[in-house]
């Protein structure tokens, strides 16, 4: 497998700007780059966004490969996955890093396939073996196990944990070389995007902080105050099931196994029994 | 609806929906020194986002009319979520069962999958849920959607419109809520919001005990699909040790004081633990 080299990462983007993630997977790629000996590089697909291709070298990427077409400016799985394949085909990178973000992990399995190669899901750390192999970390069943995988195809592809690696520290002096690619433009993807919009809704997974309720509340009111001192904190309102099922509080509030993966700092169990929901 | 043979519109949907036995979560238990997990230890259910992605075909169907079939890859006891999903609207049920399907990774699986629904021919849509509760990858049905050459829309919690021309779907990226259209044939994954899975009634419980589950094992599949591809065979990840993440013991901490000093020391511990 000598071939492959070098460590890729993806560089995801909204609206122009760089998602923090992508910051994260450059500060853990470099890590693993270093380790190896090896360059780290990046691929960003969108129209316009000049700035901000440096600040991708400026938190630690060697070589950027910037796709700039209008096609690009917004996510298209189908579009996205045809660009980042034939880049991949070329530069044959021995590692390739997704967010496990929404978009990454919409993303990354059509990339995978394509490419016939393994991928490990939502990785909350990766490691590198005596033979220079990356063991990746993940949780399963709900978290309750942590699988070590390895993988024995190329490139090993992974999409990363959001808010759990370190990005490095902003260098304005860094220097990389920026390799503008042309891209491959595919007319009808089979989807179009007709409106987005901001959620503005409850984002519990992302909360730093949770105040959240169960069976213990007597009525649906209660869960003002549990609002007030979110409210006070930042925070976001979280609930168990039971008081979701019985139609207090939406979905999108729900912590636990069948409803959100929460991962906050803090976390104000008011009412609840404590099974490991967190 | 425009049907991924070519063939005339007005046709009534053929969807497919993708379905996991998983064990019930909340009751599996952990062996935290060996590492293992004890799967006879909890009762084995449907995944519960796939049931809701079996509602969402339901819903469609009862609006344009057409077919569900079912399609699950397990061990023979998952012949008892598929009779679920017949008892709760689906035509057909097909299970993928064979040792060699067995240690099979995301890329296996959903190979093993898209096989099945080459061989099952036409459709217009699938459906899975976003993720298994068990594995936990949410990869499966994009891997699908990429092996089947068709586009896919993931995270979908709202399906706003149905028709002969297509799907609209409302699905939310991050912060942003999307509309897309998916202009003909394709794959969808739903969260939990996009609909309430209603319960079978007996009646359809009776009649579903009775229906046939179609069994296919890799001999079915191999015209048209390499069997090297399946199974532990045909997967680049492998598991090679499991660990439990070590549960930090409870620690109670009290702090003393007058209320304006105890709470003062408290807000300072808890501004301690946002700045990690």
């Amino acid at each position: 497998m000598g071939e492959y080299k070098g460590v890729m990462t993806f560089a995801e983007q909204e609206d122009g700007k760089i998602h923090p993630v992508s910051y994260e997977l450059l500060g853990k790629g470099g890590d693993i780059a270093d380790k190896l000996g090896v360059k780290l590089s990046c691929v960003l697909l969108g129209f316009q966004m000049k700035n901000e291709v440096n600040e991708l070298i400026y938190h630690g990427a060697d070589k950027i490969f910037f796709h700039d077409h209008p096609s690009l400016k917004e996510f298209d799985t189908i579009r996205y996955k045809q660009n980042i394949v034939n880049l991949v085909k070329e530069e044959n990178p021995e590692i390739f890093l997704l967010g496990a973000t929404h978009l990454g992990r919409s993303l990354g399995p059509r990339i995978a396939v394509a490419l016939k190669t393994g991928l490990t899901a939502d990785c909350i750390d990766l490691k590198v073996d005596e033979e220079g192999n990356l063991i990746q970390i993940r949780p399963a069943f709900s978290g309750n196990i942590l699988a070590h995988i390895k993988t024995k195809t190329r490139p090993q592809m992974y999409t990363v944990r959001y808010k759990l690696m370190e990005k490095r520290e902003r260098d304005p002096t860094r220097k990389g070389e920026i390799i503008m690619k042309d891209s491959e433009v595919i007319e009808n993807s089979g989807t179009k995007n007709l409106k987005k919009e901001k959620a503005g809704e409850v984002n519990i997974t992302g909360a730093d902080i949770i105040v959240s309720g169960g069976r213990g509340l007597k009525k649906p009111d209660d869960f003002k105050i549990l609002r007030e001192l979110a409210d006070i904190l930042g925070g976001v309102v979280g609930s168990s099931r039971p008081l979701v099922d019985e139609g207090w509080i939406g979905r999108e509030h729900q912590v636990g196994f069948s409803g959100n993966t929460v991962k906050p700092k803090l976390y104000f169990a008011c009412g609840i029994s404590g099974a490991p929901q967190t | 609806m425009i049907h991924n043979s070519g063939e005339a519109a007005n046709e009534r949907p053929k969807i497919i929906v993708l379905l996991k036995q998983v064990p019930d979560i909340e009751e599996v238990k952990f062996d935290t020194e060996k590492g293992t997990l004890d799967r006879s230890s909890a009762k084995a259910e449907p995944n519960p986002f796939d049931l809701n992605a079996l509602e969402a075909g339901v819903q469609i169907k009862e609006k344009l009319g057409g077919t569900i079939t079912v399609v699950s890859m397990g061990p023979p006891q998952a012949e008892s979520a598929l009779r679920d999903a017949l008892a709760r609207g689906a035509d057909r049920a097909i299970l993928l069962t064979d040792k060699k399907f067995g240690g099979a990774d995301t890329l296996a699986t959903s190979y093993t999958l898209a096989s099945a629904i080459k061989k099952l021919g036409n459709f217009d849509l699938i459906i899975c849920g976003e993720k298994t509760v068990d594995g936990d990858t949410g990869q499966v049905g994009p891997e699908v959607a990429e092996h089947l050459g068709i586009p896919h829309v993931a995270y979908v919690s709202e399906i706003k419109k149905c028709d002969k021309e297509g799907f609209v779907t409302v699905s939310q990226m991050g912060e942003y809520r999307y509309l897309t259209e998916l202009k003909s044939f394709g794959l969808i994954t739903v969260t939990k919001d996009i609909n309430e899975p209603r319960l079978p009634s007996l009646r359809d419980k009776l009649k579903a005990r009775k229906s046939e589950i179609e069994i296919w094992s890799v001999d079915d599949l191999t015209n048209g699909a390499d069997r090297n591809k399946f199974g532990i065979m045909g997967s680049p990840t492998s598991v090679y040790k499991i660990t439990i993440p070590s549960v930090e013991g409870r620690r109670g901490k009290i702090f003393r004081g007058t209320p304006d000093e105890a709470t003062k020391k408290f807000v300072e511990e808890l501004e301690k633990i946002l700045k990690v």
